[in-house]
């Protein structure tokens, strides 16, 4: 293109210099806009990003959120457990120290057991010394206790005996004389009622014989019978006294037996006292008011020996 | 390329106008700012077209186009400066 001559040089050299400059503008503008088309891609491609990674974080914080109330539940879960198991551990720990304790004390006890089973040894031999002395003084004085008390009780009992002794002598020596006296009457009423019989006798002889001899069978059966009663009250009588005999005498000395040898021989003469009325009973066979008489008298004998036996 | 060429061609054969021997004798300018001073003042269109026959066919500088030229040309610079200087006052 050819230059213009309407405009000075130093004007085109001007316009020259700006185009040369607009063309660096306009390679600096392109590869700005370049530029700007790069950052804008940029730009859009760091917003995805950006989209992506606050859509990640959310996600990823809603996750750590859960995870960490998860975590926060088992912190929890685990500091009770950790508190009780503390509470555990200061149990344990006081549990150990009363177990150091009385291993100390049966370390001791250990240590001590010898000493202790020496002095139970001295101690059970002193205790068994002291024992059988306390036993035999025990014993000796036990045994003069019981001695005097049954030396005692003995002489208590001789003269009890004696007593009584000597009160059946009084009594026998009573009814002896009664039973004297008594025969002397008897004897006499009996010799007064004989010859009164003799003389009933001799005025019924002649009509009424064999009344009699039904009337003397009646008679001899009554008194057979009452003698049976008699022997039958003689033999428990003797029973009663061999019982009283036995129980209270037994167990005495040879002066108790004396005195009882003294007692069956004056019951036995009694007896045989008894026995000679019943023969002189027997005799007569004539009036039995009498003969219920004797024999009550017998019985009331009877019953005083009793009494004082 | 060969539409430039015959471009080129038409404005050599073409005649030469009025204006055109009235700038390459150096008088234009003086004719215009005589008799169509409003008109130049006015009409845009007519102005660029009466500075285009001065640049192409004056044999002198003239002023006035050169002014013409040099406020175009600060038009378009200040231009850029307001277009960049949006972009000048981040670098900043």
């Amino acid at each position: 293109m050819e230059k213009s001559r309407a405009i000075s040089p130093e004007i085109i050299g001007l316009f020259d210099k700006i185009i040369q400059q607009a063309e660096e503008y306009h390679k600096a503008f392109e590869l700005l806009e370049k530029r700007m088309k790069e950052f804008d891609a940029a730009i859009t491609k760091l917003n995805e990003m950006e989209a992506k990674i606050t859509k990640d974080t959310e996600s990823a914080i809603s996750k750590i959120n859960t995870n960490i109330l998860e975590s926060i539940i088992l912190l929890k879960n685990k500091t009770e457990e950790t508190f009780r198991l503390a509470t555990d551990l200061g149990d344990v720990k006081a549990f150990k120290s009363e177990m150091e304790k009385l291993k100390d004390d049966l370390l001791q006890l250990h240590s001590n057991s010898s000493k202790f089973a020496e002095e139970m040894d001295k101690t059970l031999k002193f205790f068994k010394k002291k024992s059988e002395l306390e036993l035999e003084t025990t014993l000796l004085g036990l045994k003069t206790k019981v001695e005097k008390e049954v030396a005692n009780e003995a002489q208590k009992i001789e003269l009890r005996l004696n007593m009584r002794l000597k009160q059946i002598e009084a009594i026998v020596v009573n009814l002896d004389e009664k039973l004297k006296s008594f025969e002397v009457n008897f004897s006499s009423v009996i010799k007064k009622l004989s010859l009164d019989i003799d003389i009933i006798k001799h005025g019924y002889s002649f009509n009424n014989n064999e009344y009699d001899d039904q009337s003397q069978n009646l008679v001899n059966q009554e008194i057979s019978d009452r003698l049976t009663t008699l022997e039958n009250m003689y033999n428990m009588l003797n029973e009663k006294i061999q019982t009283h005999t036995i129980g209270k005498f037994s167990p005495q000395s040879s002066h108790n037996d004396n005195s009882i040898q003294e007692i069956e021989n004056k019951i036995a003469s009694l007896s045989r006292k008894i026995d000679n009325l019943d023969k002189k009973l027997q005799d007569s066979q004539s009036n039995s008011a009498i003969i219920v008489a004797v024999l009550a008298l017998v019985v009331a004998l009877f019953a005083l020996l009793l009494k004082f036996v | 390329m060969s539409l430039l060429r015959l471009f080129n061609i038409k404005k050599k054969i073409q005649p030469e106008t009025f204006y055109e021997q009235l700038a390459k004798d150096g008088l234009l300018m003086d004719y215009l700012n005589k008799f169509l001073a409003d008109k130049l003042r006015n009409d845009e269109n007519f102005k660029q077209e009466m500075f285009e026959v001065l640049l192409n066919h004056s044999n002198e500088p003239v002023i006035e186009l050169e002014k013409y030229y040099m406020e175009k040309l600060i038009s378009s610079l200040s231009y850029f400066l307001e277009y960049t200087s949006q972009w000048r006052n981040q670098e900043q």
